[in-house]
């Protein structure tokens, strides 16, 4: 199908890579089939961040991100009626994207923690999952959020290596380094 | 306490009988109810409001060049 959307211009979707949302989204429950696309929105961009473009509404795009680039130790709870809902069976394919505000400066974008987006690939559904009270926040800087990937990261190496004076070579690579 | 949220306390004793008082807090649908408006309320935000921002919205995600000075 064609989606004539302003900001990505036309777009030639194949029914194959939509994805259902049953219940759409918190705030957009009448939009309930979406698209992910990538776009490098400029040159230098990296291309990790997608777009969920509505199908419903060509207006409507979300930037997303997953949330393991700059939260390496996130792990979302999935509720029993997620996985009713997402249709979730043995073998299949899960994807975690967090939904960015993006504000005027740029710098100061946040990812929602607290209601990631699940998509099971392999039955292509979708849904937005929310976490308990207190673990996450909707708005998690992302700036701060890279700060604190590198100290996990750093502090983990200096675990590994920094402890005893005679470094066993073989038991560093036994380690699991993030 | 019984579950997390909710204490049973003493709260007198005449002879043989006890009264007891209970604390527990709203109820988890308020609780509900307050999350799932705030995170309407952050999508709402998060809708891409007319084009997207001119710098890469991912420049922050650019791999760390050492030779490079942090901007």
């Amino acid at each position: 199908m064609i989606l004539e959307t302003e900001r990505f211009g036309t777009l030639h979707i194949d029914e194959e890579v939509m994805i259902q949302f049953p219940e759409g989204i918190l705030g957009f429950e009448s939009l309930t089939c979406f698209i992910l696309l990538d776009r490098k929105v400029s040159k230098k961009a990296s291309g990790a961040i997608q777009f969920l473009q509505a199908i419903d509404d060509p207006a409507i795009a979300f930037a997303v991100l997953d949330p393991h680039t700059f939260r390496p130790d996130y792990v979302p709870q999935l509720w029993d009626e997620d996985r009713e809902v997402l249709n979730i069976q043995q073998g299949d394919q899960l994807q975690i994207l967090t939904i960015l505000t993006v504000p005027e400066e740029v710098r100061d974008m946040t990812a929602n923690l607290m209601a990631p987006i699940i998509i099971n690939k392999t039955k292509r559904l979708g849904r937005q999952v929310v976490q308990r009270l207190g673990e996450y926040a909707t708005r998690h800087r992302l700036v701060d959020e890279l700060e604190r990937a590198k100290r996990l990261v750093s502090t983990e190496q200096a675990e590994v290596f920094g402890s005893s004076a005679g470094t066993d070579s073989s038991v560093a690579e036994q380690r699991n380094i993030v | 306490m019984i579950g997390d949220d909710v204490r049973v306390t003493v709260v007198d004793v005449r002879g043989d009988q006890v009264k007891l008082g209970i604390d527990a807090p709203r109820s988890i649908s308020v609780h509900r109810e307050e999350i799932y408006n705030e995170i309407q309320k952050e999508n709402r935000r998060a809708a891409l409001k007319g084009e997207l921002p001119a710098d890469g919205l991912d420049l922050l995600l650019q791999p760390t060049d050492s030779k490079k000075k942090k901007s």
